[in-house]
C-alpha cells in the first residue's frame, strides 16, 4: 500500500516539475480521498493551487497543513506568500483559547506520541499495582497513583491536540454577505476570495460566518471551505 | 353461371391493365397567371397516379395564405377507368414583378415525374374585381399608427397594429411582420383591445392587435417591410337556402400596411465629452451610505440614472478608482418599463468600499449630460465632490500615492521570494486505530488492577499455612540472630493484622483494644514497638527471647 502511494506522489511531483499543475493536483487529490491526512500532503495541494492562481484553495490547504503541523515553516511561508497577494483584508478571525493550547501541544508533540506516552504511564501503573499486590505488600499506594494520574494528564492533552477548526475560506472570486439565509434580504458585505470568518452554524445551502471585527453575515455555503477537512 | 364469372374476371384484369399502362403526369396549374398584389389566386397541382405524394415547390416569392387543399376522384366511361388526385394552395404575391415557381414533383415506382413550372406576373392595378372579390377586400385593413412623426435618434417611438373590420372576419393572423431596420424594438404588454366606432359611413369594429416600442438608432426614415395579415372574410355566394336566407362562405383575404413615414433626425453636433448616448428626461443621482466611518465598517454608494427616456441603451457612470478605499465589483440594479408613455424606471451601480487606511478621502466630481428632449438640448448633471473620513485606529494613517510602501519590511521580502518547493510525504502506516483501541485496553487492564488493590487479599490466606511459615521463619530467624529478625517478626505481624483489617502503618493501641480485647492488643501494640525500636537499635539476647515469647503467645490469638 505504501509503495502505491509513493508512487502516486512520485508521479504528482514530476508532473509538478513539468509545469503540469492540474494534472499534478488531481494525483494529489487521490491521496486526500484515501483519507490521508497529512501537512506535507496539504502543502503540496497548497502548491498546485498557487501555481495555477486559485489563491484562495491555496490558502485553504497551507492552512490545512499547519492545522496538521504547526511548526511546518515552509507552509507558513507559502501562507504569508499568498496572503499578500489576496486583496482580502478583512480582520482575520481568532479562535478560541483552547485552539491555541491545542496547537501548542501539537508544535510540541502529534496526538499519536501523546497518546503512545499515556499508554507508557498505564503500563507503568498496571506494573506498579501488580507488583504491589503480589511481591511488595508494603509498597505504597502513591507511586501507582501518580502514575495513573499523569497517564490520565497525557491522555487529555492527546484528546485536546487533536485537528480541530471552525475557520473557513472563501474559495469563489467573492462571496457577498447576506443579513439572512436569502439573497433576496440585505447585503452586508462581500468578501473577495481567500477571505476567512469562523463558521457559526449551517442551514440548507447558506453558513453563517462571524469575522474577526465580531460581525456576521450569511454566505453561500458552495462559495466556502472549511479548512478542517 | 361459372363462364360468366370467368369472363367477368378476364375483363377486370384487363381494365387494370388499361389503366396501369396509361402515362402517368404530373401538372400544375394557376387560376390567374397575372395578379395583383396581395391578390389571391390559387395554385393547383394533379396528377393521375395512383400512388405517390405530390411534392410542392418551394413558394419562395409568395405567401401561402391557406391550404393545401387535397381531392381525389375517379371516373369510368365507357369502360375506362381514369382517376385524378389533387392539391391545392392559395397563395398571395409579396412584391411586383415575374416570377417562375418550379417544378413540383411526384416519385412513382421510384421514378420522378416533374410538373411545368408557372409563369407568373405581379402587377398593380390588375385585379379584377366581381362583387364577391370587391366586398371581399372592403372588409378589413390594416394599418400601422405611430405616436410621433420625427423623433431624434435614441427617441422612443410607440407603433399600434390596427385592424379594422367591416364585417365578420375570422382567423386573423399575421403573415408578414415589418421587420424595422436600425432600430431596437421591444413588444409591449397590452391586452388586445376591440371596439365599435363609425369609419366613413360604416360602423366597424376597430382592433388593436399589437403594441410596439422603437428606437431607432441612426437618423434617416423608418423603414422595413410591409406589414400584411390574412383573414377568413365571409361573403354571400348570391344564393340562397331553403328559408331564403342568403348563403354565406369564408374566402380568404390578405391586408397590408406600409410603415408609417417617420424622420429620425440625428442629434445636435457639439455634444459634450460626458455625453454617453441618454436621451430623454433623465437625472444621475450619487447615494452614500456614511460619510464617516469608524471601526470596520464599509461604505456603499449607488449611482443611479433614473426618469424617462432611453434608459435601457445609456451607460451609467462609473466610480472612479478611490485613494484609501477596496473597492469591490458593483451590483447592478435596474428597474425598467417598457409602456405606451415610453421607457421609464432606473438603472444604478451599487459599489462596497472598504476603508484600507485611515484619514479623509476626497470623493471626485462627477459630470453626466443627456439630451434633454423637452429643451431640444444637451444638458449636463454635475455632482459636487464629497468627502469620506475613516477613524478607524487599527488602520495605518493615509499616504497617498505610496501604497506600496505601507508594505512592512518583512512582507517585502516575501513579495520577492516565491513559494517554497514541494515537500516528501511520509506515507508511515497509518496507527491511529492501533494506538487508540491499545490504549482502551490498557485503560480497562488500569482500571482492573485499581479495582484489585481494594479486593481482600484472599490470595495469601488461601494458604492454610502461612501461619506456620511465617513463624517459623521468624523462630529460624531469632535462632540464627538475623539482623533483620524484627523486620520479619514485624512483617508477620502485619500478615496477621491485615487479615483482621488492620493496617500497620497507622495502627493505634485503641484500634488493637478494639479489635483483640485490651490484655492482648496491649501486648501486640508492645510488641510492635519493641520490633520498632529493635530495627534502629539493638536489643539483648534476654530482650530477644521475652520479644520471642511474646510473639509466640500473641501469634496464636493473630
Amino acid at each position: 500500500m505504501e509503495d502505491h502511494l509513493t508512487t502516486i506522489a512520485d508521479s504528482a511531483r514530476a508532473l509538478y516539475d513539468r509545469g503540469l499543475y492540474r494534472a499534478a493536483l488531481e494525483k494529489y487529490d487521490t491521496l486526500v480521498q484515501l483519507q490521508f491526512h497529512e501537512s506535507s500532503l496539504y502543502f503540496n495541494l497548497g502548491n498546485c493551487y498557487t501555481r495555477l492562481g486559485e489563491l484562495g484553495e491555496a490558502k485553504v490547504n497551507f492552512e490545512r497543513a499547519i492545522l496538521y503541523d504547526p511548526i511546518n515553516q515552509s507552509a507558513r511561508h507559502n501562507l504569508d506568500w499568498v496572503n499578500l497577494r489576496i486583496s482580502e483584508r478583512i480582520l482575520q478571525p481568532q479562535e478560541e483559547l483552547l485552539h491555541w493550547i491545542s496547537e501548542t501541544m501539537r508544535s510540541i508533540l502529534q496526538p499519536n506520541y501523546w497518546t503512545i506516552l499515556s499508554g507508557c504511564f498505564i503500563i507503568l501503573s498496571v506494573f506498579l499495582l501488580i507488583l504491589r499486590r503480589t511481591k511488595m505488600v508494603a509498597f505504597t499506594w502513591r507511586w501507582p497513583f501518580t502514575t495513573t494520574s499523569l497517564a490520565m494528564i497525557l491522555l487529555i492533552i492527546a484528546q485536546i491536540s487533536i485537528p480541530e477548526s471552525q475557520r473557513a475560506i472563501v474559495t469563489e472570486r467573492n462571496s457577498i454577505g447576506y443579513s439572512e439565509p436569502s439573497n433576496q434580504s440585505n447585503q452586508v458585505v462581500v468578501l473577495n476570495e481567500g477571505g476567512s470568518g469562523i463558521l457559526i452554524k449551517e442551514e440548507n445551502n447558506w453558513s453563517l460566518i462571524k469575522f474577526g471585527n465580531g460581525r456576521i453575515a450569511w454566505f453561500y455555503k458552495e462559495e466556502w471551505e472549511n479548512i478542517l477537512p | 353461371m361459372k363462364k360468366i364469372g370467368n369472363l367477368l374476371l378476364i375483363a377486370a384484369l384487363f381494365l387494370s391493365v388499361c389503366a396501369n399502362g396509361q402515362n402517368i403526369a404530373l401538372t400544375a396549374k394557376c387560376s390567374r397567371t397575372a395578379v395583383d398584389l396581395n391578390e389571391t389566386f390559387r395554385i393547383t397541382f394533379t396528377t393521375n397516379a395512383r400512388r405517390g405524394e405530390i411534392t410542392p415547390p418551394n413558394f419562395e416569392q409568395f405567401i401561402v395564405v391557406s391550404g393545401p387543399y387535397q381531392s381525389s376522384q375517379t371516373q369510368i366511361i365507357n369502360g375506362r377507368v381514369s382517376s385524378n388526385r389533387s392539391l391545392s394552395y392559395d397563395v398571395v404575391a409579396q412584391q411586383k414583378g415575374e416570377f417562375v415557381l418550379p417544378a413540383a414533383f411526384i416519385i412513382v415506382d421510384g421514378k420522378r415525374i416533374e410538373s411545368n413550372k408557372l409563369k407568373i406576373t405581379v402587377k398593380e392595378g390588375l385585379k379584377r374585381k366581381n362583387n364577391i372579390q370587391q366586398q371581399a377586400e372592403e372588409s378589413f385593413n390594416v394599418t400601422i399608427l405611430s405616436s410621433k412623426k420625427a423623433v431624434y435618434v435614441g427617441e422612443p417611438i410607440i407603433l399600434k397594429f390596427r385592424a379594422t373590420l367591416f364585417d365578420p372576419v375570422r382567423n386573423l393572423d399575421i403573415i408578414q411582420s415589418p421587420n424595422f431596420e436600425n432600430v431596437l424594438q421591444q413588444q409591449l404588454d397590452s391586452k388586445e383591445e376591440s371596439y365599435r366606432e363609425v369609419v366613413g359611413n360604416k360602423v366597424a369594429t376597430i382592433y388593436d392587435f399589437d403594441k410596439r416600442l422603437i428606437l431607432p438608432n441612426t437618423p434617416g426614415v423608418l423603414a422595413g417591410q410591409e406589414l400584411k395579415i390574412r383573414g377568413q372574410v365571409q361573403v354571400p355566394t348570391g344564393q340562397r337556402d331553403f328559408f331564403n336566407m342568403p348563403l354565406m362562405k369564408y374566402v380568404p383575404q390578405v391586408a397590408s400596411a406600409k410603415i408609417p413615414a417617420i424622420k429620425i433626425k440625428s442629434l445636435p453636433d457639439g455634444a459634450p465629452s460626458h455625453f454617453t448616448g441618454g436621451v430623454g428626461s433623465l437625472n444621475l443621482f450619487r447615494e452614500i451610505s456614511r460619510r464617516e466611518v469608524s471601526g470596520d465598517e464599509s461604505i456603499t454608494i449607488k449611482l443611479r440614472i433614473e426618469g424617462k427616456g432611453n434608459l435601457n441603451i445609456t451607460e451609467v457612470p462609473e466610480l472612479s478608482n478611490l485613494e484609501g478605499f477596496d473597492i469591490y465589483d458593483p451590483k447592478f440594479n435596474e428597474n425598467i418599463r417598457f409602456s405606451e408613455r415610453g421607457i421609464t424606471g432606473y438603472k444604478e451601480y451599487e459599489y462596497l468600499l472598504v476603508p484600507q487606511y485611515r484619514g479623509s478621502f476626497v470623493l471626485p466630481e462627477i459630470k453626466w449630460t443627456y439630451f434633454d428632449l423637452k429643451t431640444d438640448k444637451y444638458k449636463t448633471v454635475t455632482i459636487t465632490e464629497d468627502t469620506l473620513t475613516v477613524r478607524n485606529p487599527n488602520l495605518a494613517a493615509s499616504k497617498p500615492n505610496s501604497n506600496l510602501s505601507m508594505v512592512p519590511e518583512q512582507e517585502t521580502s516575501i513579495l520577492n521570494e516565491d513559494i517554497h518547493y514541494l515537500q516528501n510525504i511520509d506515507f508511515k502506516s497509518d496507527h491511529n486505530t492501533l494506538i487508540k483501541n491499545g490504549t482502551l485496553i490498557l485503560l480497562a487492564i488500569l482500571g482492573l488492577c485499581w479495582l484489585w488493590q481494594l479486593a481482600p487479599k484472599r490470595t495469601h490466606l488461601k494458604n492454610s499455612n502461612w501461619r506456620k511459615i511465617k513463624s517459623r521463619e521468624v523462630q529460624k530467624a531469632f535462632s540464627s540472630m538475623d539482623q533483620k529478625r524484627y523486620g520479619k517478626m514485624l512483617n508477620a505481624i502485619e500478615f496477621g493484622l491485615v487479615e483482621k483489617g488492620l493496617n500497620l502503618e497507622n495502627i493505634t493501641k485503641a484500634n488493637l483494644q478494639k479489635t483483640y480485647g485490651n490484655p492482648i492488643g496491649n501486648e501486640i501494640f508492645m510488641l510492635i514497638e519493641n520490633c520498632n525500636l529493635a530495627q534502629y537499635a539493638p536489643l539483648s539476647s534476654s530482650n530477644d527471647d521475652s520479644n520471642m515469647n511474646a510473639f509466640i503467645e500473641i501469634w496464636k490469638t493473630i
